[in-house]
């Protein structure tokens, strides 16, 4: 699926969901837009002490991936196992985090 | 612009404690206040994380002056995640060489035991920007660095034993150190069989829940261990927009302006405090702080570069790792390290120290604050 992000419409610099402001050109008008929701895994951990909010799902993979794109996102993915460098694809976003999949094929 | 020198220390014993936070900051502040020969103190600087969330207290600075019998000083707490003490000192330091305040008391403290771990976990964790996908995702203040260790060996071909050699390192110099918190011997075995935090990070890769304070008293002049210099940086406190995650800029940073206010290099160097939040942390640190080359920090601990005999020894207190890392303090307790080495009077005393660095890391990188010191007269 697509990542949802914004879009600065000044300069078109894409940025995060959260963000209120563009560093690039300091508007402040900014509209929804998506890209696409394929990368690559950067590095990744595998948490056993979380927070208390996480806690019944530890342990965890919190993954940092590249996306093709451009942008780099912090998320989670449910697979048995995770290697630097694996193709991933976003596959659904819940209560703010998203997830990924290895891409098949 | 004045000199500015540390005449006065004091720290107690850190680990889990029945004191109060109140308790503590006295403590620690008397010891100093006595050392330094009871001056006239001009303000005071207290460097604390949470205690608001964490021991129900905040107006740090005034209840201080007001339980030391300080007089109406004027007074301050600052807040910069885990360099909440190392930004109180620098405020202190600067207001000095400003010439606004010719005698500063400066202290940090924190009280972090007597609740529960997921308290604290999460009172941790507002030290990261939580309003994004990221806070959403579940990844902890530990994660990141777990994050930032799993690329590091795969680029570098490190290994786990690599940071069991640091948190070995920091125990054996710990169990000299009468304040620290762990000071029983352990072994590379039982750092690599402990239950896992974060993989590849263990317990004894990240640094533990502490009680504790210290506190420096600085004055105009150059009668005492003298303060060089003092830099500062800010880095983003979200993984996802780090440029580059194996750089932690704002230590590199905060050194640099460091080392060049004080004209000196890596190289002038004698003895090093840093911030060891966790193993990994400490190898990027003595890279970025330019004692080893960028990928080469693991090889300079396996070679044994970062202790007595080697390049530089790092965190002769036992480290965060080992002494214990009550936040707002640590920052402090690693000056009053630095200034017990170039006195030659620490635990792990360095032959000849002259010049000393302390590194005060905040949040994942989010601040940076390092001072550099010389022994009198050098």
């Amino acid at each position: 699926m697509k990542l949802p992000v914004k879009q600065c419409t000044s300069c078109q610099t894409i940025l995060y969901t959260s963000k209120y402001h563009c560093k690039e050109c300091y508007s402040d008008e900014l509209e929804l837009a998506e890209i696409e929701g394929t990368g690559e895994i950067y590095s990744y951990t595998k948490i056993y002490a979380a927070p208390k909010k996480f806690a019944d799902q530890a342990p965890y993979y919190v993954i940092l991936v590249h996306l093709d794109q451009g942008l780099k996102i912090t998320g989670r993915t449910n697979e048995d196992s995770v290697q630097i460098g694996d193709a991933v694809e976003l596959e659904e976003i819940k209560e703010g985090a998203c997830y990924f999949k290895r891409k098949r094929g | 612009m004045s000199q500015v020198s540390v005449i006065g220390r004091g720290i107690t014993t850190f680990g889990r404690k029945d004191d109060s936070i109140k308790a503590m900051l006295v403590k620690a502040c008397r010891e100093a206040l006595i050392e330094a020969g009871k001056p006239k103190v001009d303000a005071v600087f207290v460097g604390n994380f949470g205690s608001g969330t964490l021991a129900n207290q905040e107006i740090l600075g005034s209840i201080l002056a007001n339980e030391l019998g300080l007089g109406n000083v004027p007074t301050v707490k600052t807040e910069g995640a885990c360099a909440s003490g190392g930004i109180a000192f620098r405020q202190a330091y600067q207001l000095v060489k400003a010439g606004e305040y010719d005698t500063v008391l400066v202290a940090g403290v924190e009280k972090m035991t007597g609740l529960d771990t997921e308290t604290v976990t999460n009172a941790i964790n507002y030290a990261m920007d939580n309003e994004s996908n990221e806070g959403a995702s579940g990844l902890t203040f530990p994660g990141f660095f777990g994050v930032v260790a799993n690329r590091y060996m795969h680029e570098y071909g490190a290994e786990r034993k690599h940071l069991a050699m640091v948190a070995l390192k920091n125990r054996e110099y710990a169990i000299h150190n009468p304040i620290a918190q762990f000071r029983k011997e352990t072994s590379i075995e039982e750092i690599l069989n402990a239950r896992p935090i974060t993989d590849p990070l263990g317990l004894f890769d990240c640094s533990p829940i502490t009680d504790g304070a210290a506190a420096v008293v600085i004055q105009k002049g150059d009668q005492g261990i003298q303060i060089l210099s003092s830099g500062q940086a800010s880095g983003t406190p979200l993984m996802q927009e780090v440029d580059e995650l194996l750089h932690i800029k704002a230590t590199n940073e905060s050194a640099k302006r460091a080392y060049e206010a004080a004209g000196l290099g890596p190289d002038d160097i004698d003895v090093v405090e840093l911030h060891d939040c966790f193993t990994m942390t400490e190898i990027i640190a003595i890279e970025e702080l330019g004692f080893f080359e960028k990928g080469k920090g693991f090889e300079a601990v396996e070679q044994g570069l970062t202790k007595h005999g080697g390049k530089v020894p790092v965190n002769t207190s036992g480290g965060l790792l080992s002494k214990g890392h009550p936040i707002g303090a640590t920052g402090v307790a690693q000056i009053v390290q630095i200034v017990d080495q170039l006195n030659g009077r620490a635990c792990n005393q360095v032959e000849y120290a002259r010049i000393g660095l302390a590194q005060n890391l905040g949040g994942t990188g989010a601040y940076s604050v390092v001072h550099i010191f010389s022994k009198k007269g050098v």
